[in-house]
């Protein structure tokens, strides 16, 4: 993988996270934490996209395909809104996925 | 660009077989002119919007969080700086107007005038790489990279307009241009591809905003006017999404090395055969359609944004 489909993946998630969120009651007690926790995804997107990395590396391979096969998991029940206990769980999980991904490849440098 | 040398190159390829120069494939060059231009267009339009998305984006997140909004944290928020931004704008310029010159060199029969148009433009092409080579972000390294490898040979190629060797210029167009102006589109497309995601981040995060927005006012029992009104907002936001799934820059540069792709393999071809001709031509039109589709998107979004 290269960081651009990486910063397009986030991208991926960012936007299935607007799905939901644009389904939820106003009250919603769930709206807010997805709302919060797509801030954050968006923060990482931003310094990912504002920094270059070399990504022929070994660990930017390993890491990004970490990454990857946690983003198939995902895939299909992020935009579950009749189940908003397990959409914010696949996000939460996602999240610090590229948390560690961004960490291992040194972005937060 | 260097392409379209090569183009011109193949006609005087076609010539040494016996025919003169046809005017049959002043169309093919006119369409990949053309479409080089609205490509270029459409890229300068998200290079000068790139900034301004990260902007409103800043303004629309404090103000949702009813936090102050800085200038300094608004600056901080630019990806590129406005030297970056100017420096590439100044790059396509040069493309653009490398194009021009050697399209009109496929329309015209006035030389004199094409030597002191490439005189002008070999001297801002000297000065854009000077300016060029002062950037020092970490996003600049792929790009002045690119235009370290083309700018010179554009140079080379503009001197030998100048010094009437139109036929060396030609040669040296297609022996040496085609990688690196294929590099530079490739540097350009990176920016391009990270302004397109942030782009479609911002206008997803509206879809969903708008729909809050509504959703809250329903709720509220606001008066049926400022429920229309919100209504027109989600009507709106969605319109605009719908369109700018048709509005990535890098689908115009993709068509654009494809076509080169076309010029260099058609040239490369001893004795073209009119199968040869005929994909030539459709790979133009292709070029020509993906150029227009997203030059139209891209203008219908600059009207709405």
């Amino acid at each position: 993988m290269t960081q651009l489909d990486v910063i397009k993946m986030i991208g991926d998630v960012l936007t299935n996270i607007d799905v939901v969120t644009g389904s939820l009651q106003s009250n919603d007690p769930n709206l807010q934490k997805l709302m919060d926790l797509r801030v954050v995804l968006d923060d990482r997107q931003t310094q990912l996209s504002r920094q270059v990395f070399n990504d022929n590396t070994q660990t930017f391979q390993a890491a990004s395909q970490q990454l990857a096969t946690v983003n198939t998991n995902i895939q299909g029940s992020i935009t579950a809104i009749n189940n908003i206990a397990s959409v914010i769980g696949n996000v939460s999980t996602f999240l610090d996925s590229v948390t560690t991904f961004m960490t291992s490849i040194g972005a937060f440098l | 660009m260097a392409k379209t040398a090569l183009f011109l190159a193949a006609c005087a390829l076609l010539c040494d077989f016996g025919c003169a120069k046809p005017s049959a494939f002043q169309a093919p060059v006119s369409k990949f002119h053309d479409a080089t231009t609205s490509v270029l267009t459409s890229t300068k339009t998200y290079y000068t919007a790139l900034n301004k998305s990260e902007r409103d984006h800043y303004i629309d997140q404090q103000l949702a969080a009813r936090k102050d909004i800085r200038l300094s944290e608004i600056d901080e928020t630019q990806l590129l700086t406005s030297e970056d931004i100017a420096a590439r704008l100044k790059a396509l310029d040069v493309l653009s107007q490398y194009s021009e010159l050697l399209y009109q060199l496929a329309n015209s029969t006035a030389p004199s005038t094409i030597q002191s148009k490439a005189t002008a433009l070999q001297k801002s092409v000297t000065g854009v790489s000077d300016e060029i080579n002062k950037l020092g972000g970490p996003q600049d390294a792929q790009f002045k990279s690119a235009t370290s490898a083309v700018f010179p040979i554009v140079g080379q190629v503009l001197q030998a307009f100048i010094d009437s060797k139109i036929e060396d210029a030609l040669k040296n167009a297609i022996k040496t241009g085609t990688k690196p102006v294929n590099d530079l589109i490739g540097a350009i497309e990176t920016d391009m591809i990270v302004a397109y995601e942030r782009k479609r981040n911002f206008l997803s995060e509206q879809r969903s905003a708008a729909v809050q927005q509504y959703e809250r006012d329903l709720q509220s029992k606001v008066e049926q006017g400022k429920l229309q009104g919100d209504a027109q907002l989600i009507s709106t936001t969605e319109d605009d999404w719908e369109v700018f799934q048709t509005a990535s820059p890098t689908v115009g540069l993709e068509a654009m090395k494809q076509a080169d792709d076309a010029l260099e393999k058609f040239v490369k071809t001893q004795k073209p055969s009119i199968t040869d001709f005929s994909s030539f031509i459709s790979a133009m039109e292709a070029f020509a359609s993906a150029a227009q589709r997203v030059s139209t998107a891209v203008h219908q979004l600059e009207k709405t944004n």
